[in-house]
């Protein structure tokens, strides 16, 4: 039948800490399909060519011939949406990547445009994307803030970096959403359950959407977050913002005059700079949380054989995927597992790894194969939060064949960016 | 020598800014001891600091004019609310009237939870630019944070001047200074006692000033000219709650974000047995609604049990179609004072760990047994038992025929040993209360072989609303096993452990509290024994559920992430974490 691939191929690009993966389906005769799943990145490699990112997006050009079928922005975290900026020179790698011209765009639904304002939705999906606008605002202050602590030194360097580096994560990316809602023929915006809209464009390719749940879907988390989430987020962005200047003006007390601290009031300032320090690292993380698990989680299943691309989702998300027994069932044999957010500690549930029945000693036939995209020290300053996880990576280097993108050693030099992974079928 | 007076009043917001008598301040004078006060203000017992962390700038070390002249008649909410000193005043005034509540109950002076290395609970009043407010018990203080927001009345909200809130965060330190224990992961209740009870302790604090329930009533009834409003419609709206509805409307608006809208909440959670025994109001600030909601229940019904006390009637039909506002106002502020006393007394008559609501329903009702035994005037016992009930929450104990649900003595508890004891040190002195525990560790069901504290011996006089005078010794301790494995665990007989790796080690706790009377006789042995196994089994896998069995926050309780968590609505799960 010439409307099944007969092979797929997973390029992995190394682009520091992040996610950047062109599938290929190669069917009968010369007929390709490409998939590119994110394009982002925090950190790139220490050693690069000047312009990596439009490098590799030249790449990714090269690679799918022009044309790009469909592209996947699992969510607008930056290690994972950053490669589709674009400028006005027209040289950024959002703009070649646009060129591509995409077929489809599939996006999770809270990045609906309209979803602060579709009357369709629930009152928890309008607020959540309300949330959204507010934790994006909340981002941006909390990255001036930190930056703006290297002279003011209220933080320790620890709390500064994570600070700095979550924040950054979150910021809206304005111009890579942009670019991921103009180009290409069509967009969907789904959640868990809802068709991805890709049997034409990906003949014999099923595409199973897992995640994310909306907030209905999930009535435990409905329940909560309904409260008070939007009004939560709005709190806190404005608070971050006026943070930025509280320093610099009398505006709390107008008209009184600072006093000079006493020494029996000493003892508090410096308890008080740690509170505030570890008051706000939970607040940026739950943020950062929260935008992990707004991941699309895709199981792409070919000619007997399946691929699962999580994203960045964790508990929350994956939750409700896992409650499903029908979709327990598809994840048993999963055959190529891209691990979730880089290797952390919460985003491979030990009950989905349970499920993988292809793991297993390396004379296993049809061994599950793992790709990991990450950057060591990047993440977590000390063992216990270090990300990868050492746990998990030796898992997957005794249970998978492992493959992770800092085995592509990136030089200045260099002209090839990725390394493959082949699957057959049939 | 010149005679001082014990006590002096402060002005304080009688609930927060929202909350204004046609756009004047609704103030209120709370009593407070009459301790020499340095700049700050700084007494014995609270600091009041006023640095900002976000702006790294200290606002002042204000003095307190004794007299309470300087804000005492002040009704410019603008000048109110624009001046750091009244900010310092009312917040010292809170915390201050809050502790002098719980030592007033308790008939003793109390430690706060932080140790015996400090004396002082430190106040930061603009602690950070946040909307978060909490007790730090590492830190020795209470922050509260302050937060920008477009309203008509200001540009800012600060938490320091919510009575409320600032009455929450002093009961979470003073209930740390009293139960220790239950800082500890536990049950669901306990995780949620900690909330629903601060909640409980801010309203009816707030509801016992006679001038903000007088605001509340007359908002919603209209008094005539001549300050009556119609019986009818009195009783009704007190049964229905909407007085308590009007006032939650005006409080805090801007702090609905915190997740501070307790007495809200309260009022809309009506009663149902599901809430309490289904798996929707599991998260401790859930939880701790339906604590809160069944307390503002019972409140209720006393207030309409006080007024129709009050008013004659002829067949069960009140004689008189009119009622004065103030009396209406007067009755639900006394109903507060007392439900308040109440709930604080019930303190010492709960275990010192693992405590659930059927535990403090049964410390409630023996602590106003103790002292007012006659419940037929106005049924506080009767009001707390009906609308426990309708939550389906019923009494740890079975009482006696006249009074249902109160705890007792086990027959055996009853013949413990005194010889050893020498009957007046017990009253005070650790040692010898530790020795008469050693000696009775059989009969009170106490295992030998594990870490055992004596954590407090207080000697307590209390006054009854009838001049009843109650003398008991309050003695608390609590049994560890630290870093139990897995075998360890098994070789005790606890089962389905299948969650606990061989080489993880948990802590398991037991405990209780030793009530005697003032001849030295135990008269309540009130506990969660260590050895309970197949309860701490059920624990165990319950903390593992929820992620706390090995998160050092949930361990050492912190209220910062807690109250956040509160304001987000955030269930916890088990993550499933690569350790």
């Amino acid at each position: 039948m010439t409307d099944t691939p007969r092979s797929a191929t997973l390029f992995t690009f190394n682009v520091g800490f992040g996610d950047c993966f062109l599938l290929r389906f190669q069917y009968p005769g010369s007929m390709r399909r490409h998939v590119l799943v994110d394009f982002g990145s925090t950190r790139q490699p220490e050693s690069r060519p000047s312009n990596y990112l439009s490098r590799v997006a030249a790449q990714i050009k090269d690679l799918c011939g022009g044309k790009l079928d469909v592209v996947v922005a699992t969510h607008r975290h930056k290690d994972h949406i950053y490669g589709f900026r674009t400028n006005k020179k027209g040289d950024a790698p959002g703009n070649i990547i646009s060129s591509c011209n995409p077929t489809l765009v599939l996006q999770s639904w809270t990045e609906h445009p309209d979803a602060p304002t579709d009357a369709t939705a629930s009152p928890h999906q309008r607020a959540f994307a309300k949330a959204l606008v507010n934790m994006n605002t909340f981002s941006k202050a909390i990255y001036r803030l930190a930056k703006a602590d290297e002279k003011r030194q209220m933080f320790d360097s620890n709390t500064r970096q994570a600070l700095s580096f979550l924040g950054e994560n979150n910021i809206s990316n304005k111009s890579a959403v942009k670019n991921l809602m103009s180009m290409g023929a069509n967009h969907r915006y789904v959640c868990f359950g809802q068709d991805a809209g890709t049997s034409d464009i990906l003949p014999g390719v099923g595409v199973d959407v897992l995640g994310p749940p909306t907030l209905a879907q999930n009535d435990k988390i409905a329940k909560q977050r309904s409260r008070h989430e939007e009004e939560y987020w709005h709190l806190h962005a404005a608070a971050a913002v006026a943070g930025l200047t509280a320093e610099d003006s009398d505006a709390l007390f107008p008209g009184t005059v600072a006093a000079e601290l006493p020494p029996w009031a000493r003892w508090g300032r410096t308890r008080l700079r740690n509170i505030r320090s570890g008051m706000l690292m939970p607040i940026v993380r739950r943020l950062d949380k929260q935008m992990n698990n707004t991941s699309l989680i895709l199981l792409f299943s070919v000619g007997g054989k399946s691929l699962l691309f999580p994203g960045d989702a964790q508990w929350e998300n994956w939750s409700h995927a896992l409650d499903q027994p029908d979709v327990r069932d598809k994840l048993k044999t999963v055959d190529l597992y891209k691990v979730g957010h880089h290797g952390s500690l919460n985003a491979t549930p030990k009950t989905l790894w349970e499920l993988f029945e292809n793991r297993g000693p390396a004379t296993k036939p049809d061994r599950l194969t793992s790709v990991m995209s990450t950057k060591h020290g990047v993440r977590g300053h000390s063992k216990k939060t270090a990300v990868p996880r050492a746990t998990l990576v030796e898992a997957l280097k005794s249970d998978t064949n492992y493959e992770s993108s800092e085995k592509i050693k990136i030089k200045r030099a260099s002209t090839e960016f990725y390394s493959k992974v082949e699957l057959s079928f049939g | 020598m010149e005679q001082k007076a014990a006590t002096r009043r402060l002005t304080v917001l009688a609930q927060d800014p929202d909350v204004t008598d046609k756009g004047a301040a609704l103030t209120t004078r709370v009593v407070v001891p009459a301790d020499t006060l340095a700049p700050g203000p700084r007494s014995s017992r609270i600091e009041i600091v006023d640095y900002d962390a976000s702006a790294d700038r200290f606002y002042g070390a204000f003095d307190i004019d004794e007299d309470d002249e300087r804000f005492g008649a002040e009704r410019d909410l603008d000048r109110l609310v624009g001046d750091p000193a009244f900010h310092a005043q009312n917040v010292y005034g809170i915390v201050a009237s809050t502790l002098f509540e719980f030592e007033r109950s308790l008939g003793r002076h109390l430690s706060w939870g932080f140790g015996h290395n400090s004396h002082q609970l430190k106040v930061f009043p603009h602690a950070f630019l946040e909307p978060n407010a909490f007790y730090s018990k590492y830190d020795e203080c209470l922050a509260f944070g302050y937060f920008p927001i477009r309203g008509p009345k200001s540009d800012k909200v600060f938490t320091c001047l919510s009575h409320d809130i600032v009455a929450h965060e002093t009961t979470h330190a003073l209930i740390d200074g009293l139960r220790n224990q239950l800082m500890r992961p536990s049950s669901h209740d306990q995780a949620a006692f900690h909330e629903g009870f601060a909640d409980v302790i801010a309203l009816l604090k707030i509801l016992k000033n006679e001038a903000l329930v007088q605001f509340a009533v007359g908002k919603h009834l209209n008094p005539t000219p001549a300050g009556t409003i119609s019986t009818d419609e009195a009783f009704k709206a007190i049964r229905e709650g909407r007085f308590l509805f009007g006032l939650a409307q005006q409080m805090g608006q801007a702090l609905i974000g915190m997740g501070r809208d307790a007495l809200r909440r309260s009022i809309e959670l009506a009663p149902s047995p599901e809430h309490y025994h289904g798996d929707l109001f599991l998260e401790p600030h859930d939880r701790g609604e339906i604590f809160v909601a069944a307390v503002m229940r019972a409140y209720l019904r006393v207030w309409e049990s006080r007024l129709s006390g009050k008013i004659k009637h002829e067949g069960g039909k009140a004689q008189s179609t009119r009622v004065s506002a103030w009396r209406v106002a007067e009755e639900g502020a006394r109903a507060a004072a007392h439900l308040l006393n109440l709930m604080i007394r019930a303190i010492d008559y709960l275990p010192p760990i693992h405590v659930e609501f059927s535990d403090f329903l049964s410390a409630a009702l023996t602590a106003d047994w103790q002292i007012c035994p006659d419940d037929n005037t106005y049924g506080y016992r009767k009001a707390l038992t009906q609308s426990f009930a309708e939550y389906g929450i019923n009494p740890a104990a079975a009482g006696t025929q006249d009074e249902p649900g109160v705890w007792g003595l086990g027959t055996h508890e009853r013949e413990i040993s005194y010889t050893s004891a020498n009957m007046d040190s017990t009253r005070w002195n650790p040692e010898s209360m530790f020795k008469l525990l050693w000696e009775n560790y059989e009969i009170l069901g106490l295992k030998r072989d594990v870490f055992t504290r004596l954590n407090s011996v207080r000697p307590v006089w209390r006054v009854g609303p009838e001049g009843f005078v109650l003398r008991e010794t309050v003695a608390e301790y609590y049994q560890l096993l630290k870093n139990a494995r897995k075998a360890d665990l098994e070789n005790l007989g606890i089962k389905g452990l299948d969650f606990i790796s061989g080489d993880q080690s948990v802590d398991i706790v037991g405990g209780g509290t030793l009530i005697f009377d003032e001849f030295g006789r135990l008269k309540f042995h009130i506990h969660n024994r260590i050895d309970n196994y197949e309860e701490q089994g059920k624990r165990l896998r319950s903390l593992w559920q929820r992620g706390d069995l090995w998160d050092r926050e949930a361990e050492f309780g912190s209220f910062a992430g807690l109250h956040s968590r509160r304001a987000f609505g955030e269930p916890r799960y088990r993550q499933e974490g690569w350790e």
